[in-house]
């Protein structure tokens, strides 16, 4: 019914002809009309209309105070010839939300817009849906249609399920990720925003991946500690225990991976794991409602990697006889019992693989790489440094050691597992980076004590990188992300880590750390 | 002398153009307290190599009126040292100082020297100075070079130099599939002759009386599993201060060679680990006026280390085997006598050899120990009797926060070595140790850990066995650890 609807909503909201008006838009504070207390979601809205409408048209807008003006007035002072209004108000068991466009000078009304929202966590991407909308019939610009989510959300678990005992399943008509507007032009960030985060996790996560790993069709995030994987689900902004599953205390996770390797269309977690001084990472799939390994002893770091032509691939690089590196990095494919090489990834890193990214559009060539001491590097195929920041990115709490404690050291050898960077590539455009900014000791580094974290969007200028947008930076320590879904996009949901710590507003040596899994939107 | 400018001005141009625009700074090291009950105590740097046959000695386990050291009573007492490693620089250079300090609750206060300056008032000025060293690559090229006083590691676990502090110069090249490494470190520039004045530039005869330390190492893969190290090395000593075996007492002038190989193999259940390594050349006497013209060198060492998964934990068994010699009275021929041991870098300066990979606490060095640097056999030479050691440990993580280990070990000599005609040890039997560690982590870089080791004695150290000359008692200790890391 909901989905009908959205459907419907869409259908009437085609115009007939789409009028073409500047791109100058001034967006008024959208009303509540509800007595349930959604204000915080509602007043988001304005500026995450403001985002999609850049993103989607590069449209100039203001976002008006709400004051004793009359929006229309302020809109006139500002210059500009349009005002959006929007009102969110419950109708029965959802929500309905509407917008009017204003020719400012003339007081017509330019266009009005509705769409249907199941429940509070469908109003944002529903926002999404009438963002293109507005997009299409104000200024012309065709965006990709998507079906709005619409279904109610399933009932999960408050708590993880005992051992041997499973979880309810989602509902076969459970919601697909949040679904946000595939821009047909270049996009690029403009913003990300906290919009949730989940429970308190009791577990120093510092690594996360996504994909559907149960096979219903919307992904699951994957979080580890040194020897738990935890599986939550995302329904809009909420992030929901699924899974646990933990090995005993002999091993240590590296890190995770989620991919489909088998294709059979159901992603697999692959865990680099350190057993004494051997890897033996593993593949783990969901059989039944639990998830079973498929393949052991993989002897390989293994990292997920662009392999230059728009395939995310898993990669891999050995432990060495005598040194914690050795030996090419090289793509890993599925033979059907274990991740054999598959061709060797055209870039030589002498301090591991993590917190290596191919560069996009010229994967061939060039690479990302957060080198040992944090720093953000452009590396040539031989592992040169074609650039490298100033500034420390990654923020890494988790390590190996290698080696003893020595006469002439102070202790083993560490090996920090470095962050991430996800190309978020714009055609015709800079290319742009994800990645987690940490602020760190730079003289005590090995205390590894943060002042705040972050997530950073970077864009490569040619002559080095400038920030293009950020969240707000935290107190406590950001371990890791991973873009739910995988695709970057306006809309799309980010998912991080952050450890907090009991004894302190910022991450330090706490005894007992706790994890929270926040959920930021990009726009 | 022209060529000798030429060197040292390529070298400061090539150093000039690696110093980055921005260098980073970085501060790490650990602050470790060690409550310690035992009931030996060395007096610091010193072996307990000396049979139970023999006469007392500082270092030996007999006591005979104040010299020797008391095995009947238990001691406790409390040690610190605290590591300070200031490292400047970027990827392409970088410079070195690393400071340490050392003391003993209750020692001294107010005081000039090392491992002191823990009594009352503090206010000592004892800080020592481990390391100061430049680092740097050439650049576009796989030379790299670390020049001045720095931590030399050799390819034998530290049976010649045990990461001992070194001034000289390291350099490592690659030319693929082979990584170089060319060393040179200068031992000693004693210039007084005969005494222990340490690099004291008082002599004449200055640029004499001198040892240095030349090697090559050659590390290649054979395959993907096999990682294999060539070594040549080469001490040359014109009379500098060196603990000479004593048939070569009187000789002042030592060519040392080394010839080595060692392997590493990594198999689905164990990575093996191996070395031999073998010494020649000869101890001669410069004057030409003695008896004993010359002293050929000849001994060797082998080792063989297993490291595997063991259930829940990891497991390793060791083997050492050092060459001894069988009679130091042997030497009467003025050019054919033989030294049948090895020379070590603990015969220039105690505990330079360090071999404490097989984690024992009593019978070798141990990587725990302070002030009171003190085993069974320090020097792998084994004061010329050579060694056979046999050891084993697990260890094992017992929850997030706690791991234990149990280790065992088997000293003997290889030769019980006669000091005179009639003196030699009774057994070659050194000792037995078992020892056990819990360790508790506090939180992230700060652990607490329990130690324990009980030594039983052999043979070696057996004497009369009457009330008036006992044998020494076995040898105990039980020390906490606690060490914040950063």
């Amino acid at each position: 019914m909901v989905c009908l609807l959205a459907l419907a909503s869409l259908c009437l909201s085609l115009p007939a002809v789409a009028a073409e008006y500047p791109r100058r838009v001034a967006i008024a504070p959208f009303a509540t009309l509800t007595k349930e207390d959604i204000q915080h979601t509602v007043s988001v809205l304005p500026r995450l209309l403001s985002s999609r409408l850049m993103a989607l048209a590069g449209a100039e807008v203001a976002l008006l105070p709400s004051g004793e003006k009359q929006p229309v007035e302020q809109a006139k002072a500002a210059g500009l010839p349009l005002l959006l209004q929007g009102t969110v108000a419950k109708l029965g068991k959802g929500y309905s939300i509407d917008v009017t466009a204003t020719e400012v000078g003339s007081g017509k009304m330019a266009g009005a817009f509705f769409a249907a929202a199941a429940t509070e966590d469908e109003i944002i991407p529903q926002l999404g849906i009438l963002s293109g909308e507005i997009v299409e019939k104000l200024f012309g610009i065709k965006t990709a249609v998507r079906v709005a989510p619409a279904a109610p959300a399933p009932a999960y678990p408050a708590a993880f399920p005992a051992a041997g005992t499973a979880a309810p399943p989602p509902a076969a008509s459970a919601a697909p990720p949040p679904a946000a507007p595939v821009p047909s032009g270049p996009w690029e960030p403009r913003s990300i925003v906290k919009v949730s985060s989940s429970d308190k996790i009791p577990d120093e996560l510092f690594r996360i991946a996504g994909g559907d790993v149960d096979g219903d069709g919307s992904p699951e995030l994957v979080a580890i500690g040194s020897r738990r994987i935890w599986v939550y689900k995302v329904n809009g902004d909420k992030v929901m225990p699924f899974k646990k599953t933990e090995k005993s205390n002999s091993h240590q996770f590296l890190n995770v991976e989620v991919a489909d390797i088998d294709g059979d269309g159901r992603s697999e977690i692959v865990v680099t794991d350190l057993v004494g001084d051997r890897l033996q990472s593993f593949v783990l799939k969901y059989k039944g409602d639990v998830f079973d390994p498929v393949a052991l002893d993989i002897p390989y770091y293994v990292v997920s990697l662009e392999d230059g032509k728009g395939n995310r691939r898993l990669a891999g690089q050995s432990r060495g006889v005598v040194e914690p590196f050795s030996g090419k990095v090289v793509y890993l494919k599925w033979d059907g019992k274990t991740l054999i090489p598959d061709g060797n990834v055209p870039v030589s890193v002498a301090s591991g693989v993590f917190g290596l990214a191919s560069f996009p559009g010229n994967a061939e060539n060039r690479f990302l790489y957060i080198d040992a001491d944090e720093h953000l590097r452009i590396l040539d195929p031989k592992g040169k440094t074609v650039y490298k920041t100033k500034e420390y990115y990654s923020g890494a709490i988790h390590l190996f050691t290698w080696g003893t404690e020595t006469r002439s050291n102070v202790g083993a050898d560490k090996h920090y597992i470095r962050g991430r960077i996800s190309p978020v590539y714009s055609e015709g455009k800079s290319p742009v980076f994800l990645l987690r900014q940490a602020k760190g000791n730079t003289l005590l580094k090995d205390l590894r004590t943060f002042d705040w974290s972050r997530l950073v969007f970077l864009a490569w200028t040619g002559e080095g990188f400038s920030e293009r947008a950020a969240s707000e930076k935290i107190d406590n320590l950001m371990t890791d992300f991973v873009i739910v879904g995988g695709k970057p996009g306006p809309g799309r949901l980010v998912a991080a880590p952050v450890v907090e710590s009991s004894l302190s507003t910022s991450y330090s040596y706490a005894s007992e750390a706790v994890t929270r899994i926040h959920l930021y939107r990009m726009d | 002398m022209r060529k000798g400018w030429l060197v040292l001005l390529a070298m400061a141009l090539v150093v000039a153009l690696a110093v980055p625009a921005s260098a980073e700074m970085k501060l790490n090291g650990f602050y470790r307290v060690k409550p310690t009950v035992s009931n030996y105590v060395g007096a610091g740097n010193l072996s307990f190599s000396v049979p139970g046959m023999e006469s007392a000695a500082a270092a030996s386990l007999i006591k005979t009126g104040s010299t020797g050291v008391e095995t009947d009573r238990t001691r406790a007492w409390t040690e610190m040292r605290n590591r300070l490693r200031f490292e400047v620089g970027d990827e392409n250079v970088k410079g070195v100082t690393f400071f340490e300090l050392d003391g003993v609750f209750g020692d001294t206060g107010g005081n000039t020297g090392r491992n002191q300056g823990f009594a009352s008032n503090g206010d000592s000025i004892n800080l020592e100075t481990k390391n100061a060293y430049l680092w740097f690559k050439v650049p576009n090229t796989t030379l790299d070079f670390t020049i001045g006083l720095q931590g030399y590691m050799d390819e034998f676990a530290g049976l010649l130099f045990g990461a001992s502090d070194q001034a000289g110069v390291v350099a490592n090249y690659t030319y693929n599939p082979v990584k170089f490494r060319f060393t040179w470190i200068k031992l000693r520039d004693d210039v007084t002759g005969g005494g222990p004045a340490n690099n004291a530039w008082s002599s004449s005869n200055a640029g004499g009386n001198e040892a240095d330390y030349y090697a090559i190492d050659a590390k290649f893969n054979a395959s993907k599993d096999v990682a294999t190290t060539l070594h040549f090395g080469f001490i040359r000593d014109t009379n500098s201060y060196i603990v000479q075996p004593a048939e070569a007492a009187s000789l002042e002038s030592l060519k040392a060679y080394y010839l080595g190989l060692n392997a590493t193999a990594k198999f689905a259940p164990a990575t093996v680990t191996g070395f031999f390594h073998y010494n020649f050349g000869d101890f001669t006497d410069d004057t030409a006026g003695g008896t004993i013209q010359k002293v050929k060198i000849g001994g060797f060492a082998a080792s063989l280390r297993a490291d595997a998964n063991l259930g829940p934990g990891k497991a390793f068994l060791e083997g050492l085997y050092v060459t001894g010699d069988d009679d130091q009275t042997a030497a009467t021929a003025t050019t054919t006598n033989k030294y049948k041991s090895i020379v070590t870098g603990s015969d220039f300066a105690a505990l330079t050899s360090y071999y404490f990979r097989p984690d024992l606490t009593i019978l070798f060095p141990n990587i725990d120990m302070i002030n009171s640097a003190t085993a069974l056999a320090l020097n792998p030479n084994n004061g010329g009797r050579g060694l056979m050691l046999v050891a084993a440990g697990y260890s094992q993580k017992f929850s997030d926060k706690v791991t234990g280990k149990f280790g065992a070990g088997y000293l003997a000599a290889d030769k019980k070595r006669k000091s005179s005609a009639t003196t030699e040890a009774k057994g070659k039997a050194m000792g037995t140790e078992i020892n056990a560690n819990v360790n508790y982590n506090i939180t992230k870089g700060l652990d607490f850990g329990l130690y324990g080791a009980y030594a039983f004695l052999g043979s070696f150290y057996d004497r009369t066995g009457t009330a008036s000359d006992p044998n020494p008692s076995d040898l105990y200790t039980v020390f906490g650890r606690l060490n914040f890391a950063f």
